[in-house]
């Protein structure tokens, strides 16, 4: 139980650091620099640190997360938001929640087409959500969906995360990706389920406005006029990336190429309006990108100092019988996810857990899905979710990290029931690759 | 007192690379109980592949296995290493093991004790065949090849569209045709699934492996000399084993997807000999900008 | 004390602009390689590493803005089990730390920074790039916000009361 000891100091302080009320940048730069001291070569592993903070956010996979906020925020600012909004309230009338179960098919559709559930959240998150509290949605009738549909980014191919862990974990990526499609259909079933239940039980949650009643002549028409710049803006995010035209890091750009042309074309775009998105995209993306530079090295100290190998071994060490085991390799993966980033945790878990696979003859394809469904569960756990991040930067100001994390939280169970249903219906995940 | 030795891998640990290099710590571990032992700290998960030259630098890990272009910005001269041909043990032979070792102490920090798995190289893969020109040099105009920092100016001055981009965005790229072409070693490419678009690979080959095995100069210092003596033994048994090793493993992965149906591209003649001319000369181009100093004394001992 | 605020507040909305500017130009680095490659151009391979360091520069550029204007995210789970006099003491104590963290490693940034003038020591991505480049955004970030949390703790004004106007930008 050698790892006993820094795992509860560095969980410990980060824990009662943030608990106290210090930033969650500034909870794990101070856990950082005491696991430094502690376990990783005392001021050369601080310095290391700061020498870090480059490599975590100068990457290009991170690039899109601003660029989508941008043009969320160009559209939502500039009034072309609000239009679309009003159209779809006119298409599609009168159904309770109507804007959570709007969030939740495009997000499901945007997750079709791009692999980031970062990007995803961002820009659902910064189209959607302002409207909808304007329309007095209680908070987690809009970030809920924001947050779900925001995580099946991962499950719904293409997947860069589902790439890498595909790679990492030696599994057939193509088989792995296709997986992910019945389940991830099942999911958003769950989630229309869950927006159904909840505005059941709290009709206020999504109060009803009235809807002037139109003609079909006018509803078309209504469609036409504003829902067609939003076919135009996604078929630069995402028809773009379908034609070869731009890789999915590369489309968020062109997505903001797109909202600047339409604005040009409505005769809405001001500088003032351009100015006040990007500001609204380095609020967000500055925090983010803070808490992600802060929190790798965490991850760096957390495995050099062998905490999270001994974690794991022990948690696995268990003697439960294959479903069990899976359980427990979950139920690690859960708790790390509270701590670390995907990748982190892929590189510290997989070469674990891969041989405890082979040992129980797993299929690789179906454990690796219901991983991959653990893994993005991280995205929206507190007190590090990178999901509830970009939504909290998105929010209403004053917004607590809580409300943000317990609108996500059904979403997280219903999650969690979909891997159960994986482990005891194996052909949810195995049909499709069984045909290729 | 037993010497201990912390040590961290580039890749994750069930990739080629790390195993190759956990065999070589079970050798010292094996040969060198009570006297010294490597400690294995993990992956890119404790230090990423950025900052392992530094890492090693300062001596917050004692040793590394790690491929010299991941810090040629440390090092320059460590391109040697994928732009010669030549054997370790042969460099070792000329003397051109000791002249870059030197140069790893005064720049790094670093003492060389290996250069393994150094029995294969690089390929180019393509999702199209690709035409050859009259000299029998490939048509690169049509190629749009994901770039990485070591290849991006060759390929480039053969006339290739280079695009920059995460490792999870090249299985997208590919099936959509953003690139159609990628250049890689043939170990590992198929764990990525790269080889389901890209169905040719092209003759011959292009650099090779560059993995080094080295340690915190003050770190080696302080080692007894029975640890040294045991550590240098393995260093060259090893070294000459993963050489085979990788070799044999390049050939029975290119056989695979051969087998899948994979089809091969040759270069012929005067554009096969240009084609590896112009490799070898944007390596030691980039060498000469970088630092020119021990430029012309390698070029001799590393042909 | 408040002339000094006010201009260490003027410093802070000058690096956050270029940070806002910053991200501007990624889009225009991203699109305009785009465009070039499809146009059968150039792909500008050098954009790549210009929009990587971008996000870093505008990650540490905005900090201290981000200070100020109480954007850094925070929980109280357990602050808020203290009695009103404990937290006030505790609110100190966290400008404290905040302080204190900021001015160590905007040194360690600094002292990194001054190494790498020294050595001429550079980092290759597609273009070579300085490394005291890489540290001088983290150094301005950290030693910025080092003043920025010192304003929260010699004026009255805290964290923890998030004013919603305040959140606009200037
Ligand atoms: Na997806
Ligand atoms: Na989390």
């Amino acid at each position: 139980m050698d790892w006993l000891y820094p795992f509860a100091v560095l969980i410990g302080s980060i824990i009662t650091l943030m608990g106290l009320g210090l930033p969650v940048a500034f909870a794990f730069f101070a856990t950082n620099i005491l696991g430094a001291l502690l376990y990783f070569g005392g001021t050369r592993g601080i310095t290391q640190m700061v020498a870090n903070f480059n490599d975590a956010v100068a990457t290009y996979a991170l690039a899109p997360l601003p660029m989508f906020l941008v043009m969320g925020s160009l559209y939502f600012r500039s009034g072309l938001g609000e239009k679309v909004i009003h159209a779809l309230d006119l298409a599609i009338g009168n159904l309770r929640g109507r804007l959570s179960y709007v969030v939740l098919s495009a997000g499901a559709i945007f997750a079709a087409l791009s692999g980031s559930s970062l990007a995803n959240a961002g820009m659902m998150g910064s189209l959607m959500a302002p409207e909808m509290l304007k329309r007095k949605y209680k908070p987690h009738m809009a970030y809920g969906p924001i947050l779900g549909a925001g995580s099946l980014a991962v499950i719904i191919p293409p997947s860069a995360l589902g790439v890498l862990l595909g790679s990492l974990a030696q599994i057939d990526v193509g088989a792995l990706l296709i997986a992910g499609v019945l389940p991830g259909l099942l999911l958003v079933s769950m989630y229309a389920v869950l927006i159904w239940v909840q505005t059941r039980i709290d009709p206020e949650a999504a109060p009803q406005y009235p809807v002037p009643q139109v003609t079909g002549r006018e509803k078309l028409k209504a469609v036409l006029v504003n829902i067609i710049p939003m076919g135009f803006l996604v078929f630069m995010v995402v028809g773009t990336i379908i034609l070869g035209i731009a890789t999915p890091t590369e489309s968020a750009g062109l997505g903001c190429a797109g909202v600047v042309l339409l604005l040009m074309v409505y005769r809405k775009f001001s500088f003032a309006v351009l100015w006040k998105s990007l500001d609204d995209a380095m609020k967000v993306t500055a925090m983010t990108f803070l808490i992600i530079s802060a929190s790798m090295t965490f991850s760096q100290i957390f495995a050099f100092s062998g905490a999270s190998n001994g974690f794991i071994q022990y948690i696995t060490g268990f003697d439960l019988g294959p479903h069990g085991i899976v359980l427990m390799m979950v139920v690690t993966v859960l708790i790390l996810g509270m701590f670390m980033d995907q990748v982190s945790m892929m590189l510290i878990t997989l070469p674990l857990f891969m041989p405890i696979a082979s040992q129980y003859g797993f299929d690789t394809v179906w454990l690796g899905l219901i991983l991959l469904l653990a893994y993005e569960v991280g995205f929206t756990t507190p007190p590090f979710g990178m999901l509830l991040f970009v939504v909290l930067g998105v929010a209403e100001p004053g917004t607590s990290l809580k409300t943000i994390a317990m609108s996500a939280l059904p979403y997280v169970l219903l999650t969690l029931l979909l891997i159960v249903i994986i482990m005891i219906f194996p052909q949810l995940a195995l049909f499709l690759p069984s045909l290729i | 007192a037993e010497d201990v030795i912390e040590a961290v891998h580039f890749t994750p640990t069930q990739v080629g690379f790390a195993q190759s290099f956990l065999r070589f710590v079970d050798r010292v571990n094996e040969r060198g109980k009570g006297v010294v032992q490597i400690n294995v700290r993990g992956g890119p998960e404790v230090v990423p592949n950025p900052q392992l030259g530094t890492a090693q630098q300062s001596g917050l890990i004692d040793m590394m296995n790690a491929p010299a272009g991941l810090y040629l910005e440390i090092v320059p001269e460590g391109e040697v290493f994928s732009a010669s041909g030549i054997k370790p043990w042969e460099a070792r032979e000329n003397g051109g093991w000791d002249a870059i070792d030197k140069i790893y102490q005064e720049k790094g920090n670093a003492k060389l004790l290996a250069h393994v798995d150094a029995g294969a190289g690089f390929w180019l893969w393509t999702v199209d065949e690709p035409k050859l020109t009259e000299d029998g040099m490939l048509d690169f105009s049509k190629l749009v090849i994901r770039a990485s920092p070591l290849y991006k100016q060759f390929f480039e001055s053969l006339g290739a569209q280079m695009i920059v981009q995460p490792a999870g965005d090249v299985y997208t790229s590919l099936e959509r045709g953003v690139i159609n072409a990628n250049a890689y070693p043939s170990i590992g490419y198929k764990a990525f699934g790269w080889d389901k678009f890209t169905r040719y690979r092209v003759e011959p080959g292009f650099f090779h492996l560059d993995v080094l095995i080295s340690m915190n100069l003050d770190k080696w210092n302080s080692l007894s000399d029975e640890s040294k003596k045991i550590l240098n033994e393995v260093a060259i048994e090893y070294e000459r084993e993963s050489y085979d090793a990788i070799a044999k493993e390049d050939q029975e992965s290119r056989a695979a997807m051969e087998a899948e149906g994979m089809k091969i591209v040759e270069m012929t003649g005067a554009g096969r000999d240009k084609f590896l001319a112009e490799a070898a000369k944007a390596s030691w181009d980039r060498m000469k900008d970088r630092d020119p100093t021990h430029v012309e004394e390698l070029r001799k001992l590393f042909p | 004390m408040t002339t000094f605020f006010d201009i260490v507040g003027r410093v802070s909305w000058l690096l956050a602009v270029v940070a806002k500017l910053l991200i501007g130009l990624l889009i225009l680095f991203v699109v305009s390689d785009v465009v070039a490659r499809n146009l059968g151009m150039r792909a500008l391979t050098w954009a790549i590493s210009a929009s990587e360091y971008s996000l870093l520069y505008l990650t540490f550029l905005s900090m201290p803005w981000l200070v100020r204007n109480k954007g850094h995210v925070f929980v109280v789970f357990l602050r808020g089990l203290l009695p009103p006099a404990g937290r006030a003491l505790l609110e100190k104590l966290m400008y404290i730390a905040c302080i204190v963290l900021c001015l160590y490693l905007g040194w360690i940034a600094a002292t990194s920074l001054s190494v790498a003038v020294a050595k001429g020591t550079y980092e290759t991505r597609t273009f070579d790039m300085p490394k005291w480049a890489v540290f001088l955004p983290i150094m301005l970030g950290f030693g910025l916000s080092a003043l920025e949390w010192l304003r929260f703790l010699l004026t009255p004004v805290s964290m923890y009361d998030i004013n919603p106007t305040e959140m606009e930008g200037m």
